[in-house]
């Protein structure tokens, strides 16, 4: 059984214009002690599809699934209330800007504590020693000082320690964690990344890893899930997909960014994908990837591709994946 | 090496903190402090940096968007400073910038023919033609259309507003263009996309370009050479290869092992860098890194480091290089 399983789930917004649909029938799962990265440019859906696993979309928005399931509980079958005991606890979440999701006005400790509180049961005495706990397992000095600072007091790195601390005070079954360092610097990146290594080593706890940067998806995730124009377009394990991609765009994706590893002198001209990511509203028929593709032929713009598993743990949605993979190995 | 366009002399650049009821100066934010680097035509130098190094301010030192504090940037042997009437207008043509988010960098209520011929008009570059015809030639160039014209900025996707970022400096036929981090708000296939942009038209138009931005591999493909700052000072500045490849000082080598490689083969082995950056108010008085570096004794803490050119064109500045 994995720790999450979630099968065909779609998002519809209603709006003014009518339905708008955010998610079309995404695939995920997530094992125990797993890093998994889900990847794709804005508006692709990868911030929407955890929004989902929490039920936080916008209340105009109708989550529907075959299957979504936290340790073979449903989570579209619970209540309000029920849902609330698993935020923060069996599920929580770090967000890109750890300033906008603390509350400036509440001291670090009394923030971290919260969750303790509210789902253990803790005293706010009790809940202070395992917070100060915490912080010192996420790298931040002096923790006992800190506890009683505000967010405000804290640098970017140190605060993004401190959310994820508080992630993890009730030692969660699986974290999300939404782009947590695209707003650090890389210095600072390097050492969260190093971090959420060691804590999953330590805790087992599964983390979900939505980012755009290749970069960080090929030092931290065991996994990897590309997404485009709302639907899951690629799954594999890292080593896999970064040697032989077979979708396309994933593939596109990699030629097009820059890397500092590169031979003295090497010039290498990066191949951009030529376009944009498509309006939600006017997704491209057939493949929706069509437009941008250098191996579309007619059949993609009629006929949406199947998901197929040309190789083991790896699958792909496109026509031509078996052409993209030789094209790679070659 | 062909001619220096841009130079910067010693310059430092503080912030005056006021406070009190009086709102006296009580501190400075040291921004930059006396940074001296040329550019030359047709070259890129990459400036990068952390967050608070003063990168920024110094592009903007460096288009006259602020003045420094002391020493002198000068733009083909003259002083700024001295600049007025015609001659700077002419400067403030010659040279141009284009922003990080290019949204809040063009006027909401001007369409995007606006933007572009303005600069053409008041510049009187359109060679008889409507300046909005030769605007819309530029639009073309940087992969917009002339339908474009009449469109708003907020009709733009963020690659397509870069894209009319571009078109309005390179409208006013500029020799050097100021980037700063033009990319970093960018999709991955958009970042690639002006990337390449940004290298043809500097091949077609014998651009030179000041490329600030933080990320180190974005840095290496588009520059010639590179200098890297930490606190309001270089630390080191190389040709490119040799500075990714060989670098001497210790926060570049820090700096290069933080970059995760979009490779799963290449596994992350970042230098630990003990605490944080320091204030900017109260920077260390010896070398500024010091705090943070492994290698600094107490030569470090107590002595600035200087300016040195270890080999031929690789400057750096630090005790134990």
């Amino acid at each position: 059984m994995a720790l999450l399983e979630m099968k065909s789930l779609t998002v519809d917004f209603r709006t003014l214009d009518g339905a708008l649909r955010a998610l079309h029938g995404a695939d995920l799962t997530v094992e125990t002690g797993e890093i998994v990265g889900l990847v794709g440019e804005s508006g692709c859906g990868k911030s929407q599809t955890c929004l989902s696993i929490t039920r936080l979309v916008h209340p105009s928005g109708l989550i529907r699934a075959e299957r979504l399931t936290l340790e073979d509980v449903s989570l579209l079958e619970l209540s309000e209330r029920e849902m609330r005991g698993i935020r923060g606890n069996r599920i929580s979440m770090i967000f890109q800007e750890p300033m906008t999701s603390l509350n400036p006005c509440i001291t670090i400790g009394e923030q971290l504590s919260e969750p303790l509180v509210l789902h253990r049961g803790l005293s706010w005495h009790s809940a202070r020693d395992r917070v100060i706990e915490v912080l010192g397992k996420v790298g931040i000095p002096d923790p006992s000082r800190r506890v009683r600072e505000y967010p405000h007091q804290l640098s970017g790195g140190m605060r993004q320690r401190a959310m994820i601390a508080m992630a993890l005070v009730c030692q969660p079954r699986l974290l999300i964690a939404d782009e947590p360092t695209t707003a650090l610097d890389v210095t600072v990146q390097a050492q969260i990344l190093t971090l959420m290594k060691r804590l999953r080593d330590e805790t087992h706890a599964a983390v979900l890893l939505i980012t755009h940067n290749l970069g960080v998806v090929a030092q931290v995730c065991d996994r990897v899930t590309v997404m485009y124009a709302g639907r899951m377009i690629e799954s594999a394990p890292v080593g896999p997909l970064f040697a032989r991609p077979a979708h396309p765009y994933t593939k596109g994706l990699m030629r097009s960014v820059p890397r500092l590893r590169i031979r003295s002198g090497e010039e290498r001209r990066l191949e951009a994908i030529p376009g944009t990511v498509p309006n939600p509203w006017e997704v491209p028929s057939g493949c929706p990837f069509h437009p941008r593709c250098g191996f579309a032929e007619g059949i993609c713009q009629r006929e949406l591709p199947e998901t197929t598993e040309p190789m083991d743990g790896h699958t792909v949605a496109c026509h031509f994946a078996a052409r993209v993979i030789e094209e790679a190995v070659a | 090496m062909s001619e220096p366009l841009l130079e910067f002399r010693q310059v430092r650049k503080w912030f005056p903190i006021t406070g009190g009821v009086l709102q006296l100066t009580i501190a400075h934010v040291h921004a930059v402090d006396d940074v001296s680097l040329v550019i030359h035509r047709g070259e890129t130098l990459g400036l990068v940096g952390e967050s608070g190094c003063g990168k920024s301010t110094l592009g903007r030192l460096g288009v006259k968007l602020l003045k420094p504090t002391r020493g002198d940037v000068l733009y083909r042997g003259r002083g700024l400073r001295q600049l007025w009437g015609r001659a700077l207008r002419e400067f403030r043509r010659k040279v141009q910038i284009i922003f990080q988010d290019p949204y809040s960098s063009l006027n909401p209520r001007m369409a995007a023919g606006g933007v572009v011929a303005e600069g053409i008009a008041i510049h009187r570059l359109s060679g008889g033609r409507p300046p909005l015809d030769r605007a819309a030639d530029y639009l073309e160039r940087v992969g917009l259309s002339r339908d474009d014209l009449p469109r708003y900025p907020h009709e733009f996707s963020g690659g397509q507003r870069q894209r009319l970022g571009i078109a309005r400096a390179l409208a006013v036929q500029p020799e050097l263009i100021v980037c700063d981090e033009p990319v970093s708000a960018l999709d991955v296939s958009i970042q690639a996309q002006i990337i390449e942009l940004l290298r043809e038209l500097q091949q077609e138009y014998g651009l030179s370009y000041l490329f600030v931005a933080h990320d180190l591999a974005v840095v290496r493909h588009i520059s010639d050479r590179i200098a890297v700052m930490y606190l309001g000072r270089l630390c080191e500045e190389a040709p490119r290869d040799l500075l990714c490849d060989r670098p001497l000082h210790p926060y570049t080598l820090a700096l290069l092992s933080a970059a995760p490689e979009p490779d799963p083969t290449i596994p992350l082995q970042p230098i630990p860098l003990p605490g944080d950056v320091p204030s900017r108010v109260n920077p260390p008085k010896g070398c500024r890194f010091a705090p943070r570096c492994t290698l600094a004794s107490d030569r470090c803490r107590e002595r600035q480091p200087e300016w040195r050119e270890v080999e031929p064109g690789h400057w750096v500045a630090c005790h134990e290089a």
